[in-house]
């Protein structure tokens, strides 16, 4: 009794849901659309360098930032699955395989951070083609829009590209794990998918800088001090880690009660 | 419950006692003792809130009770470290990956414990009565199609135990004919210990070897189909009102209960054959004479229905 056949037997369960290719269409059309508009404005604003706002790396590597408002959506695309488990008795079909509820549960955060990112990954490298024959490709030009990984940006952007994907699915396993905390605290599907995301929105009309999740989303546009890349892992993983922390931990008293 | 030698236990699929749960101050389950072994078929009867569902997810690991002791396929139920034992589990409201099929949701539910192949999933789906070929997802699946595949699911493995919380939910009369079958044969040929729930009372009595009663989270009664006691009782339909008192007189057997003007209940103290002879001899009119099938709805109607 492996994880490996619970983890995909989550992975299917997410990446086959309709709204999860909804999700993956909007962020294509939506992004492609933006990307037009994005070059558009920089053609219009004369005092702008157009050397270096026309670069393709550039406009994929702020279109892949933008994503990270996309945070607040994972919730509702993949969370629920929890509450859904409880609520028919999934649950326990699938501990008694799985043979505990840590593996249970860990199939459940790993495919909710590994369905995100390879989700990311996809639009992101659609958006790569699409950014590519919009502007020449030429990633020695950074421009002033990049301050997290600047250095990358002008030498490696496909890396940099690389490295948010994977720190934004860090962001939406950390907001879906938050659904999992209301479904854990008898929440049902619904309220726990609605739930987290206007807990998060709370949190960011609310939180100062440094803990704002709005704020850590948008990395490569946030010029504060403590946006830095480790300090960035650091949150999302630290959230995550609470999050999924206080679920589990919800998930035995209720096996008490 | 059973009186159950200490060399017999080890062989217990289930072995519970003393189980008790209580939610806040409401007492859910109280004393609650039960067997099952290998190759028996269990049923657990009573009305909705008797504490069938808790009782259950008790023995399946998904709870813990309060209070009691024992041991569901060797695993201590009062234990919080240590894995889950797996056993078949056939949930009330059947829930799959609706955009796949059921042959693909079977194959990654199989892939999880990773004991089975692809293979089984074609078998188990053909002997639950569903096409292994059919590509429809399941969201196209009507309910008697999702309790089928639901059962594929909990038996598909061998599990050792299988636990069927109303497998006939949503069934027409010839998927309740067939559960009924694959019931018998999944303990008489595959050796599995089968504790199921369901409201069907004639359903249980024909496919359980004991009913264990369940009513306020206590268990009241077990009552025992196959039983000698249980099997002994017939209902004799007589032509003639006259034919009433002649029967009552005959010594190979007991009037136990009148249900009709021309029908009652005997227990026969005889062979029925050698019973047929003495009623013949008797000169009563026989117009039929069959083992009484509504034993258990009888006893639950003592056991709940008067509390």
């Amino acid at each position: 009794m492996g994880v490996g056949g619970s983890l995909r037997h989550e992975l299917a369960r997410l990446m086959t849901r309709r709204r999860f290719m909804l999700a993956g269409a909007v962020m294509l059309v939506a992004g492609v659309a933006s990307m037009i508009v994005t070059r558009g404005s920089f053609i219009s604003l004369p005092d702008i360098d157009r050397s270096i706002e026309y670069t393709g790396s550039m406009l994929w590597l702020t279109q892949i930032d933008q994503t990270g408002f996309f945070f607040l959506a994972w919730p509702l695309v993949i969370g629920g699955t929890l509450a859904e488990d409880l609520e028919s008795g999934l649950a326990a079909l699938l501990i008694t395989r799985s043979g505990s509820r840590r593996r249970w549960f860990g199939a459940k955060i790993g495919a909710a951070y590994i369905s995100s990112t390879l989700l990311l990954l996809l639009v992101a490298v659609f958006w790569l083609i699409v950014a590519a024959v919009l502007a020449p490709w030429d990633p020695t030009h950074a421009g002033g829009v990049v301050a997290w990984g600047s250095q990358l940006a002008t030498s490696a952007p496909l890396v940099l590209g690389l490295v948010v994907v994977l720190i934004l699915g860090l962001a939406a396993a950390a907001t879906s794990a938050a659904s999992m905390l209301f479904s854990a605290l008898g929440a049902g599907r619904t309220v726990s998918q609605v739930g987290a995301t206007v807990l998060y929105l709370l949190f960011m009309v609310s939180l100062p800088g440094p803990v704002n999740p709005g704020d850590r989303a948008s990395m490569l546009s946030c010029f504060a001090g403590w946006a830095t890349p480790i300090a960035t892992v650091t949150y999302w993983a630290g959230v995550l880690g609470l999050t999924t922390t206080l679920t589990y931990a919800l998930l035995r008293v209720r096996e008490n009660r | 419950m059973n009186a159950v030698q200490p060399d017999e236990r080890a062989g217990l699929l289930v072995d519970v006692r003393g189980i008790g749960k209580v939610y806040g101050s409401k007492t859910v389950l109280d004393d609650v003792a039960m067997t099952v072994y290998p190759g028996e078929v269990v049923g657990l009867v009573g009305p909705n809130g008797a504490g069938k569902t808790t009782l259950i997810r008790i023995l399946s690991g998904m709870s813990r009770p309060t209070r009691g002791e024992g041991r569901v396929l060797g695993r201590d139920i009062t234990s919080t470290t240590g894995d889950v034992p797996f056993l078949g589990l056939m949930v009330e409201r059947p829930m799959f990956i609706e955009t796949l099929s059921g042959r693909r949701n079977l194959e990654l539910l199989f892939g999880i414990r990773g004991v089975v192949g692809g293979a089984t999933a074609v078998d188990v789906l053909a002997r639950v009565g569903l096409d292994p070929a059919d590509r429809k997802p399941v969201r196209a699946y009507s309910l008697g199609m999702r309790q089928r595949l639901s059962l594929a699911q909990a038996i598909g493995e061998l599990p050792s135990l299988v636990v069927l919380d109303e497998p006939t939910n949503g069934l027409d009369p010839r998927g309740i004919i067939d559960m009924r079958g694959l019931v018998r044969e999944l303990a008489d040929r595959d050796g599995m210990g089968v504790l199921l729930t369901s409201h069907l009372l004639g359903e249980v009595e024909a496919v359980c070897d004991r009913v264990i009663l369940i009513h306020g989270g206590r268990a009241q009664r077990v009552y025992s189909p196959k039983d000698a006691d249980a099997r002994a009782v017939m209902v004799l339909e007589v032509a003639a009102p006259d034919d009433v008192e002649r029967v009552a007189a005959v010594r190979t057997l007991e009037v136990i209960g009148i249900d009709a003007p021309l029908r009652m209940r005997i227990r026969v103290k005889k062979a029925v054959p050698e019973v047929v002879r003495a009623l013949v001899g008797a000169g009563v009119g026989i117009e039929a004479i069959h083992r009484d099938e509504s034993g258990l709805e009888r006893a639950y109607m003592e056991t709940v229905g008067a509390r």
